[in-house]
């Protein structure tokens, strides 16, 4: 206990993110908002957490009733996150940002692919994770800038290590003009900051992260096999894609693998076989990886009640509950009935 | 000596069931503000809870009150 | 006490709805059952522009962030009332209008705010890089150098310094200058650097390519910023620096301003939308049959001839009322109003930590106010102590501005009262001041010097309380007509029977005959045990002797204060009456006290929560909302 380098306070922590678990969506909520319509999902946003962020844009009076509804969702959840981590202290506040950095990884990729085809000139900025560690504020102004080094001297006066990681990333980009390649540059680089800063951080928390920082890896690898395999010429070209990290796969069953099966089966990864049949294409496997993922997340949160199993299904439950209230929106807006909205849904068993 | 050993008795019959509660009541406590910060209807609830292991010193006490009355 | 409830139906015309909801709201005592729940009342539209207004002025306090909830007085509203007459289209349009200025305004004031704080932040950087290089800038200036920054790793730098060298001697062959390569690094964070590089102007721009190679960027003040030269730029960002934080104070005067002005008017809007939105929501909710409709609900039965008396002065004869009392089958349908003597009242805080009483229940209220002055007393048992905490509770009740407050201080008069009376019987008058000065003595027992009647005693308290509690227990289960409820509690009452009375026979008290006879209690008791929660009641039964032994505490803690409060006047005797004395001396009876008042009055609530209520107390109930203006509620956003 006093040899710990962190202090921390998981028992606080995880009480009111379990207790905050209640808050939730459930089944009959979603059933209800799918079968009624987009006023309706209004007055419930209103009702319930994150009616703060509607009413705050509802004093924005020019914004239509989808956009209100979205960009309440979007800055709802990324307060909410940032809130919960301002609950931890110690070892679980870090351990919370490396979580969370999921949205730099986010929004670098966002900027980094717009830089590639040089989308930011002509178009608006996306739409940005508020939760991460670089300030939407930042986005916004490296969007706006005129060329890349000008953002390289932004994000480097920023300072924040991840700004540095995103700004190195940029300058592979501008070195070699390969997206795939300052994509993963800024991946490894985040990566390598994780490690670092888990350096000190013992026992069973850090097995938790590491596998899933190894699992980030593995979704990364996994996009590139994907590529590999469907153009399937250019093999060796791709290969260089995959991260030089390992992952919870090996890189040498990576390079080897021929298709899915030979390089899920026996992994951790397996049940992705399982749920996607004998006929699929690429985009089922990919979406359904990242469905599993989602639920190796949320299924810690019965692991371990004092670790910080609980703060990772707390976060993914929270993006699982973002991505279905945008579904439903967007399903309304567009009239899709209510059964097929709801096959759309993410829905966890109880 | 003999007097000297009753006392160390006492003492102990307090103090280790104390650091027995003090630890559970540390983890309790810190998981409880947790909850009452979230749901405060629950506050009479984890008073019970925190109390729970105070019996532990309530009964370490009664022990080393009797160790002195009945030794010393 | 539990008052007894009415399920009431009230008749009316459709014509009257409307007054007869208003006549009801301002009345303020029938809990409300709703009816017709579709949720075709969304539709209404002048639900909806009530909604919309009420989000939009919630957005608005909450943008203020206006906190102030309970220092809006009963007259305040009245007078603003007068503003709002009705929701009228008119007044709604008005009230809209000036809401959205009033925001645009917020708006701008916040904006600028904003942005104000992030121009700080941004020359905070700027100018934290920039200071590292303005001597170096004006010594080289001055030697007719041009200078350049550029970002640079930490891991390339040596490697850059000599490949810099080198270019920089292959430049002076030709230029012929006397300086030295020149040039100065300020590191930023761990792995970057900024540096700044001086030379004739055509030696800079042959760098620029070796610096790129090194993956070094170029680094030029902002824009915005760059005014006349380097020098030039840093004086005007250090004086827009300096005039922020004045900025910005204005700015939040200003907003502190409009918040104190606006934050209760916003406030009061709000109630006044909330209370017709209510109306508007029980409106569209009634049962409606033909020309007449109907709302349904409970009232306390006291509350009934004021009931009657209402509707007849508005209504006279054109509404019907019918009331009955709740069938046993619809007990937990009841809400469940309390109403104990104004004395007693304050301790109906302690039931909101638990979940609300059934209205089958008991109402524990009464016996709290005994019980749990006497024991926080008993552990205080100081006569100096009860004055200053009687004291404390009176200002607190006088001062306070919220009802809770006025509680707590009502409830510490009655810790003070019993802390005087059991200081009386213990003798303590600041500890043993009392004693030594004016000889001061006991009329029961001196706590620090005998320990054990006092444990015994607070056992015997224990006991009492906790059969009390089973009695309880098992009244509430006859009552409630729950068989094993009113088993167990028996049971458990037959087991400590068998206890005591095994202890009292073996002590002597009691002829040793009839030691066998307590084995036969102590087995009708298990089997009653058994039959009413099976195996788990016996464990609970055992947890009743704990929970006895518990009150072991009272005597525990009372004996610590006891010591504690003489040792502080032992510093008189061992440093006499000398300023550090006194000082060390009023420090502890300082520590002593205010551990005397939260020791007390935390296991004197423990008692009653872990050891007490638990033996009867049914919670699951609701509670009982009238339906009415929000100056009789305790009005807060939820």
């Amino acid at each position: 206990m006093l040899l710990k380098k962190y202090d921390e306070n998981y028992g606080y922590l995880n009480a009111r993110l379990r207790a905050r678990m209640d808050l939730f969506l459930k089944r009959e909520d979603y059933l209800k908002l799918a079968n009624g319509d987009l006023y309706g999902l209004e007055a419930f946003i209103l009702e319930g957490q994150f009616g703060g962020n509607y009413r705050e844009e509802l004093l924005q009076s020019n914004l239509s009733l989808e956009k209100r509804i979205d960009e309440a969702l979007a800055r709802g959840i990324a307060s909410n996150l940032q809130k919960v981590k301002a609950f931890a202290v110690g070892e679980p506040r870090l351990l919370l940002e490396l979580l969370l950095m999921r949205a730099d990884l986010h929004n670098g990729r966002l900027l980094l692919r717009a830089l590639k085809t040089e989308s930011n000139k002509t178009q608006k900025a996306p739409k940005w994770y508020a939760f991460g560690a670089l300030p939407v504020s930042l986005l916004e102004e490296l969007w706006d800038c005129k060329s890349n080094k000008e953002i390289i001297g932004k994000l480097l006066l920023n300072g924040h290590k991840i700004a540095i990681c995103l700004a190195r990333a940029v300058m592979e980009l501008e070195q070699t003009g390969v997206l795939p390649q300052a994509e993963r540059k800024y991946l490894s680089q985040l990566v390598r900051y994780a490690m670092d800063k888990i350096e000190d951080i013992t026992g069973k928390n850090k097995k938790i992260i590491l596998e899933y920082i190894h699992r980030t890896i593995d979704i990364w690898n996994f996009n590139v096999f994907s590529r590999k395999s469907r153009r399937n010429g250019e093999d060796a070209a791709y290969a260089k894609y995959f991260m030089d990290v390992q992952g919870l796969i090996e890189r040498s069953r990576l390079f080897k693998a021929t298709s899915w099966e030979n390089l899920l089966v026996g992994t951790p990864w397996a049940r992705v076989l399982k749920s996607i049949g004998v006929n699929y294409n690429e985009h089922v496997v990919l979406r359904n990886v990242i469905r599993e993922f989602l639920f190796w997340q949320i299924y810690q949160r019965r692991k371990d009640l004092m670790g910080i199993g609980v703060a990772i299904a707390y976060i993914a439950m929270q993006l699982v509950e973002w991505q279905n209230l945008n579904t439903i929106s967007v399903g309304l807006q567009i009239g899709m009935p209510s059964d097929q909205i709801l096959s759309r849904l993410i829905l966890l068993e109880r | 000596m003999e007097k000297a050993l009753i006392a160390l008795a006492a003492a102990l019959a307090v103090g280790l069931p104390a650091l027995a509660t003090a630890y559970a009541q540390a983890k309790i406590g810190s998981s409880g503000a947790g909850t009452i910060a979230e749901k405060p209807e629950t506050g009479g609830i984890i008073i019970i809870l925190e109390a729970i292991p105070e019996t532990m010193v309530i009964l370490g006490f009664v022990v080393a009150i009797m160790l002195i009355l009945q030794f010393a | 006490m539990i008052l007894d409830m009415l399920r009431i139906a009230v008749w009316g015309l459709s014509s009257d709805r409307s007054r007869l909801v208003k006549v009801l709201h301002d009345l303020g005592v029938v809990h409300l059952v709703q009816m017709d729940t579709t949720p075709k009342i969304q539709d209404s539209p002048s639900l909806k522009s009530l909604q919309k207004l009420r989000h939009a002025i919630l957005g608005l306090i909450e943008a203020l962030e206006w906190k102030d909830w309970e220092s809006l007085t009963d007259d305040y509203l009245e007078k603003q009332r007068e503003f709002i007459p009705d929701f009228s289209d008119g007044v709604l349009k008005a009230l809209q209008g000036s809401l959205d200025e009033f925001n645009e305004r917020l708006g701008k004031l916040k904006d600028r705010q904003m942005e104000l704080k992030k121009q700080a932040e941004k020359l905070r950087r700027v100018l934290k890089i920039a200071h590292h290089f303005d001597s170096f800038w004006k010594a080289e200036k001055a030697k007719g150098h041009s200078i350049g920054f550029w970002w640079i790793y930490e891991t390339n730098l040596s490697r850059l310094l000599n490949r810099l060298k080198s270019l920089r001697q292959e430049a002076d062959s030709f230029a012929k200058s006397d300086a030295a390569f020149r040039y100065h690094v300020a590191k930023l964070s761990e792995g970057e650097s900024v540096i700044a590089l001086a030379g004739p102007e055509e030696w800079l721009s042959n760098v620029e390519k070796v610096m790129e190679e090194e993956n070094a960027v170029r680094w030029t003040l902002p824009e915005e910023y760059a005014v006349g030269d380097f020098i030039a730029s840093v004086k005007y960002m250090e004086n827009l620096y300096k005039d922020i934080p004045k900025e910005l104070s204005k700015i939040e005067n200003e907003l502190r301003e409009t918040k104190d002005n606006w934050g209760p008017k916003l406030a009061a809007i709000y109630i006044f939308v909330e209370e017709r939105l209510e109306e508007v929501v029980v409106e569209k909710t009634t049962k409606t049959e033909g020309y007449m409709f109907c709302l349904e609900g409970w009232i306390p039965e006291i509350e009934l001839k004021r009931t009657i008396l209402a509707l007849k002065n508005h209504f006279g004869s054109r509404v019907l009322l019918m009331w009955r009392r709740p069938k046993e089958t619809e007990w937990h349908k009841v809400p469940t109003a309390l109403l104990n003597p104004p004395l007693f009242r304050p301790f109906e805080r302690f039931l909101q930590l638990m979940p609300p009483l059934r209205y089958s229940g008991i109402d524990p209220t009464f016996l709290i106010g005994i019980f749990f002055p006497f024991f926080s007393g008993c552990m205080v048992g100081d006569v100096g102590y009860g004055a200053i905490i009687a004291l404390i509770g009176y200002v607190i009740k006088k001062k306070a501005k919220s009802r809770l407050w006025a509680d707590v201080g009502s409830i510490m008069l009655f810790v003070a009262f019993w802390s005087v009376v059991w200081g009386v019987l213990f003798g303590e008058y600041f500890g043993d001041i009392g004693k030594r000065l004016f000889h001061l003595e006991p009329m029961w027992l001196e706590r620090s010097h005998v320990v054990m009647p006092i444990m015994i005693f607070a056992v015997a308290v224990g006991l009492g309380h906790v059969v009390l509690g089973l009695l309880l227990g098992f009244i509430q289960g006859v009552k409630s007509k729950k068989r094993h409820l009113w088993l167990e509690k028996l049971g458990n009452l037959f087991v400590l029977l068998a206890l005591i009375g095994a202890l009292v026979t073996l002590k002597g008290w009691l002829p040793k005959e009839i030691f066998v006879s307590w084995g036969v209690v102590l087995f009708v008791g298990v089997v009653l045990l058994i039959v009413g929660g099976g195996i788990g009641a016996l464990a609970e039964s055992i947890g009743s002797i704990g929970n006895i032994l518990s009150y072991v505490r009272i005597a525990a803690i009372g004996l610590s204060s006891a010591i504690l409060a003489a040792v502080a006047t032992k510093f008189l005797d061992v440093l006499g009456m000398s300023i550090f004395g006194l000082f060390l001396a009023l420090a502890l009876h300082l520590l002593n006290f205010v551990l005397a008042i939260a020791g007390s009055s935390l296991h004197s609530a423990r008692l009653h929560y872990v050891e007490f209520l638990g033996k009867f107390y049914e919670g699951g109930g609701k509670p009982y909302k009238p339906f009415s203006r929000r100056r009789f509620k305790k009005w807060k956003k939820h």
